[in-house]
């Protein structure tokens, strides 16, 4: 059986110039990192150049990463802050549904909850950014608040006002239905 | 308990087999910025470059010692390598997350999406990852988001902010006040919460964290070394030995060791004082007094110390200190510094216009120019991260 290389050790060999162990690191991280910055921000395209900027800034400061921290974490914040650095600096902060995409990039699933996340679209940038690594990547109130350097009461007062929009736009729509 | 909705939202979120093109894959792949892979070198080309890096090292002293440059007939003062024009907008250095440097009344800083270059400010320290940067700015403090989305008073003080140091965590904020003729030490959380008064007079020198957040280390105003521990709500004053008084602290990336500079000497300070002290900048060069204007470490185990012209590696050994390298600045006068990976620092340099430089810790040989400003006044702390 072929036993695993851990995150570290792959870190190490890939600041020492292995490029099959900054593969492998690649390989790990990127369709989880690419899928976070899709939910982020509702656009493949953008989903894309984040994930490439994020990917790139990592490693570039590979040498500075603290070996006895988890290599996803700091990539998943890393993945965040440019998300909502690109979304600011395009000013698509507010109303993120008037750029979405024509067709909505959950067509894979159901269609309860394809509206769902439609609905986190809608959602401003840090609420939205809340719930995603909250629901989307497993990370407690805590962990949030060391990731995005926010008191997890700040995390949980964003928390629970985004489930309350989300509430509410799901009770829109269905009024609207019925 | 998860609600219905949180249950949804997970199971839609994990649930999406969205997956990311190809193409872009393959674009970020060749993107990524790898380390040069090492090289095996054979016995032969090892001799030459042993070879080599003695006829280098002999040469590099030989420039690096001032008197030797006046007995062949160098002018110390004369910038060997006259700087061309400059950026006037602060640039990062690479595999750092953002720069901020004061020069006399006046900040740069830039970091993420953020650049500010020559605005009023008293005091300027980026937070861990670069974030936020804190200003002092006029009586206020002020702490600027770097992802662009502005800036937000954390507190009115009573005068100027004139020293801001980031906790490791990065929650708390110490700063030093101007408060009439004193000076106070506060500690206030990132979000602008919890200000609280530590010591109501202390000397004008950026406080230091210990790498778990639990001790802050400072200067009162006759110029005493403080450890402050701040999980038992504690203070030690220490001796302050040969530093008299101490000007600079920096507390080791983990560990226990601080180490502290006065104006013409660097020590490591222990619980009985500062101790194992180590003379800097003891000839000064043509007219320039030698305080020491920066302490940095350069790893867990090396710190630099920028006193007069000499940037100093020196090594803790218990309450000793070991110098591992002394090498010369030639190019201007160092009034600031900082350490980067890689054996990297980058030194404000008056000479006369403010220049920050990114140089080669080992050979001070500059890898780029950072910012080409006015010139400084006096000290200029710079912060990287």
């Amino acid at each position: 059986m072929v036993r695993r290389a851990s995150d570290a050790t792959l870190v190490r060999k890939a600041r020492n110039g292995s490029r099959d162990a900054a593969g492998e690191l690649f390989g790990r991280y990127w369709p989880g990192a690419w899928r976070a910055a899709l939910v982020l921000t509702g656009r493949r395209e953008m989903a894309d150049d984040v994930a490439q900027d994020a990917f790139e800034r990592a490693f570039a400061a590979l040498s500075r990463f603290d070996e006895s921290r988890p290599f996803g974490a700091w990539l998943h914040r890393i993945v965040v802050n440019r998300a909502l650095d690109l979304m600011r600096r395009e000013r698509r902060l507010v109303g993120l549904d008037q750029v979405a995409e024509p067709e909505s990039p959950w067509r894979d699933l159901g269609a309860e909850d394809r509206e769902l996340l439609d609905a986190v679209a809608t959602l401003g940038a840090q609420r939205r950014t809340v719930v995603v690594l909250r629901y989307g990547l497993g990370y407690s109130p805590t962990e949030i608040g060391e990731l995005l350097e926010l008191p997890t009461g700040t995390v949980n007062s964003r928390l629970a006002r985004a489930l309350e929009d989300l509430r509410r736009i799901r009770e829109e729509a269905d009024a609207h239905r019925a | 308990m998860p609600t219905e909705l949180e249950q949804q939202l997970e199971r839609a979120l994990s649930a999406t087999r969205a997956t990311p093109p190809e193409s872009a894959r393959q674009a970020a792949l060749d993107a990524l910025p790898l380390a040069p892979p090492h090289r095996r070198r054979g016995r032969v080309p090892l001799v030459l470059a042993l070879g080599m890096a003695i006829l280098l090292a002999s040469a590099v002293t030989l420039y690096a010692s001032p008197d030797a440059r006046q007995v062949i007939g160098l002018d110390t003062s004369t910038p060997k390598h006259p700087f061309k024009p400059g950026p006037k907008r602060l640039q990062v250095p690479a595999g750092a997350s953002g720069v901020a440097v004061l020069a006399g009344d006046r900040m740069w800083a830039t970091a993420q999406a953020v650049s500010i270059n020559g605005a009023k400010a008293t005091a300027v320290e980026l937070s861990p990852n670069a974030l936020n940067i804190a200003v002092g700015r006029g009586r206020d403090l002020v702490a600027v988001h770097t992802n662009g989305s502005g800036e937000r008073v954390l507190r009115r003080t009573e005068g100027q902010v004139v020293a801001i140091s980031w906790a490791p965590n990065p929650i708390e904020i110490a700063y030093v006040v101007k408060d009439g003729a004193h000076y106070r030490l506060h500690l206030i959380e990132g979000d602008g919460d919890n200000d609280r008064l530590i010591d109501p007079s202390v000397a004008p020198v950026r406080p230091t964290w210990r790498w778990d957040n639990g001790a802050l280390a400072y200067v009162s105003s006759n110029g005493h070394v403080v450890v402050r521990d701040l999980i038992h709500a504690r203070s030690a004053v220490l001796p302050r030995g040969c530093l008299r008084p101490a000007t600079q602290l920096a507390y080791a990336p983990a560990g226990n060791t601080l180490i502290a500079a006065g104006n013409d000497s660097v020590a490591v300070v222990t619980a009985r004082g500062a101790v194992g002290c180590q003379s800097l900048a003891t000839t000064p060069i043509r007219g320039f007094p030698p305080p020491v204007r920066a302490l940095t470490w350069l790893t867990p185990t090396t710190v630099v110390a920028i006193g007069g012209r000499d940037v100093a590696q020196l090594r803790p050994h218990g309450s000793r200190l070991h110098v591992i390298r002394r090498l010369t600045e030639s190019r201007g006068n160092p009034v600031g510094g900082s350490a980067l990976p890689g054996n990297r620092l980058v030194i404000a340099l008056d000479s006369p216009r403010l220049r920050m430089i990114e140089v080669d810790a080992n050979t001070l040989h500059i890898r780029r120019v950072l910012l080409d400003a006015p010139p400084a006044d006096g000290a200029a702390p710079v912060s990287v991260r």
